[in-house]
């Protein structure tokens, strides 16, 4: 009995894996979104209910009470059930569908450098998510230094895209939504506050670094950083 | 009972064999992706290392060429052409799996190389002729372009012959001195070592060296001590007469600008905290941040600029006009110029950030008005408002002009008439040097979500 027990379960086991592995891949939909979604999906629904002006409050990429009633809005107005989450049919209303994620609406004179902000907040945010703020606004400092200085690529994808430059790039960390305190130090450094003076260098003295490191300039400390020109 | 156990073996080892068949083939599936990934990975380098390789060779010739050349206009085209090949090279060296250390001077290089070409591109060909000094500056990256060359090719050569793979650097350099091989990222540290023995190069662009070593202008004033720069600082960030934060400790910043930090914790004990750098020399405030997230707005751009220029003025920055704001959030930025004699002076920028939601300053730049700011002799504009007029493209419709200071790439600076306008919809800045007349800059003024954005 008992056999038979360990047997059937081998075979349902050895089923279900054999199942896994043989499933290709996963076709990339856009997430359903309700109360409490967080990402770039959300920064996606409320550019698009703003623009349409269903939606007066800050696109910050957090899914809170303002752009559930606005989802819910403007679902009465297309004949949607009012339930404040965007699924597939409220997607298609909003003129995003499954199969043109990047779908190309732009207004008629466009340019934003919104996302370069969101892109510059997502490399504060995991380089510098536990440092004092003051933190978080000089590591952008120092990306947006590097696009100025001649030792580095030109442009913001460029420096922070730059083969092994950034940790969290390598590891896939900077693809986690930013914090709020980390969108808004990203805005403060592409404004210009830059609280290391022309840094181009962070790191974190506990961990091993290079030693050639050693060799720059260095301005000062902030938190667990040291930051050098 | 036996039976059973038997069915019970037999299928046992029926699903056993199922699931090693099953491991094995997911395990060789995953192993080819991996190659497929690695392959690609390795593609993509090589195309971008073969690439570069010819871009530098190109700008050996280019370089070459525009020594030999006698006319002014076919060096106008090489120097366009160098430019872009310089970017070229620059672009895809920076996606080279190396180390930073290992690349620094060569990505300068060819940064230098290409924004000098564009220097010399600019240049009217029919005006302004290669300087003397701009010529022995050419001689000598044509040598060091020709030395860079050389030395890639020596490590494609060896790429060719399917010796060197991009990967984990470190991983292999053991292994590649047994077999008596350098890795590509050995022969890009020793190139970067060689090029750090060139000279500087000082030209007329944003790259220069010279731009590195200025000091700023603007420091006026005795040198404070650390409480009394905790004093101004607490000055800075007060709000009628109960103070909204009390200095917690104060600490040296060594940058452009020497200053103390004062550092701010929430005078009620909970609350944002708060940052105050205040230069040693003169006691001027460099920067303030406060980190607090704003709710909601209240306060309209307008009444936004009110509280900023109040907030300028009662702390002795005067003569500030504002020149650009931005709604960001629940957040303004307003920009400042300093005015002498009518004259904007747009390198003395000094940034403000006001909350939204009640009308508090929460942070202030002044790096550029300290760098810059100096009382300036300004000329007599040899032409006149009307005849720069007639220097702009006539079917921009003109709403407003003045006399305005630029900075240029080099942080030198030029005198111009600034003209606003419309075109097609769009709204447009126009510069006009108010000496030759030529026109130095155009500006698009973006209507963004936020509000308009210069570009």
């Amino acid at each position: 009995m008992k056999n038979k027990k360990v047997l059937i379960l081998s075979i349902v086991l050895a089923t279900l894996f054999s199942g896994t592995l043989f499933c290709v891949h996963l076709f990339a939909q856009p997430a359903t979104l309700y109360w409490g979604s967080k990402g770039s999906d959300v920064i996606k629904l409320q550019t698009r209910l703003k623009d349409w002006g269903y939606f007066k409050g800050p696109v910050d990429g957090v899914f809170g009470a303002a752009t559930s009633r606005a989802v819910k809005n403007f679902q009465r107005k297309h004949g949607l059930t009012p339930d404040g989450v965007v699924g597939p049919a409220t997607w298609r209303a909003l003129g995003i569908s499954a199969f043109s994620r990047g779908s190309n609406y732009t207004p008629s004179r466009g340019v934003s450098n919104r996302d370069e902000i969101t892109l510059l907040a997502r490399v504060i945010n995991a380089e510098a998510g536990a440092e004092p703020y003051e933190g978080k606004v000089a590591v952008g400092a120092v990306i947006l230094n590097r696009v100025e200085s001649p030792s580095f690529p030109n442009t913001l994808a460029g420096v922070i895209y730059q083969p092994g430059a950034f940790e969290s790039v390598s590891n896939g960390t900077i693809n986690k939504p930013p914090s709020k305190e980390s969108l808004r130090a990203a805005q403060d450094a592409m404004n210009g506050w830059d609280p290391v003076y022309g840094a181009l260098y962070f790191w974190n003295p506990g961990k091993p670094v290079n030693k050639w490191i050693w060799s720059r300039k260095i301005i000062q400390r902030i938190g667990d950083h040291v930051f050098a020109r | 009972m036996r039976e059973i156990s038997r069915r019970t073996w037999l299928l046992t080892v029926l699903t056993a064999g199922l699931l090693v068949v099953g491991t094995g083939y997911w395990g060789y599936t995953q192993h080819q992706y991996k190659q497929r990934l690695l392959t690609y990975l390795n593609n993509r380098n090589q195309k971008a290392f073969f690439e570069m390789v010819s871009q530098v060779e190109n700008m050996e010739v280019l370089l070459a060429k525009s020594i030999a050349s006698g006319s002014p206009h076919q060096r106008s085209l090489l120097f366009s052409n160098l430019w872009m090949q310089a970017n070229g090279a620059q672009n895809n060296l920076g996606t080279l799996p190396l180390a930073h250390f290992q690349v620094a001077r060569t990505a300068k290089f060819l940064n230098q190389v290409g924004d000098f070409a564009y220097a010399l591109a600019k240049k009217d060909p029919d005006k302004q002729q290669i300087t003397a000094s701009e010529e022995r500056k050419l001689a000598q990256l044509h040598r060091e372009a020709g030395y860079l060359a050389v030395e890639l090719q020596r490590i494609r050569a060896k790429a060719v012959e399917g010796l060197l793979t991009w990967g984990e650097v470190e991983n292999q350099a053991p292994k590649l001195k047994k077999a008596g091989l350098t890795g590509i990222s050995a022969g890009f540290e020793k190139i970067d070592g060689q090029m750090q023995k060139f000279p500087t190069l000082i030209y007329d662009g944003p790259f220069s060296d010279h731009i590195e070593q200025k000091a700023p202008k603007g420091l006026t004033g005795a040198v404070v001590s650390a409480t009394e720069a905790k004093n101004i600082a607490a000055q800075y960030l007060a709000k009628g007469n109960k103070p909204l934060f009390r200095p917690v400790r104060v600490r040296s910043v060594t940058g452009k600008i020497p200053a103390y930090r004062v550092y701010f914790d929430p005078a009620a004990g909970t609350g944002p905290n708060a940052v105050v750098d205040v230069s040693k020399k003169g006691g001027h405030v460099v920067m303030l941040m406060v980190n607090r997230d704003t709710g909601g707005k209240t306060f309209s751009l307008r009444q936004a600029e009110n509280k900023a220029d109040g907030y300028l003025k009662s702390r002795g920055l005067i003569d500030m006009v504002p020149t650009y704001s931005l709604v960001q959030g629940n957040n303004a930025v307003i920009s400042y110029a300093y005015r002498q004699k009518g004259v904007l002076i747009y390198p003395d920028l000094i940034k403000v950030k006001v909350a939204l939601d009640n009308g508090d300053i929460l942070g202030l730049d002044t790096l550029g008005f300290l760098m810059s700011h100096h009382k300036r002799n300004l000329p007599q504009p040899k032409i006149s408002q009307a005849e720069a007029r007639r220097a702009v493209n006539p079917n921009l419709k003109i709403r407003e002009a003045r006399l305005a200071v630029i900075p240029t790439d080099t942080l030198g600076e030029k005198l111009v008439y600034e003209f606003k306008g419309k075109l097609n919809g769009d709204t447009f800045i126009v510069y006009i040097n108010a000496m030759d007349g030529t026109e130095e800059k155009v500006l698009k003024v973006i209507e963004t979500k936020d509000g308009p954005m210069t570009m």
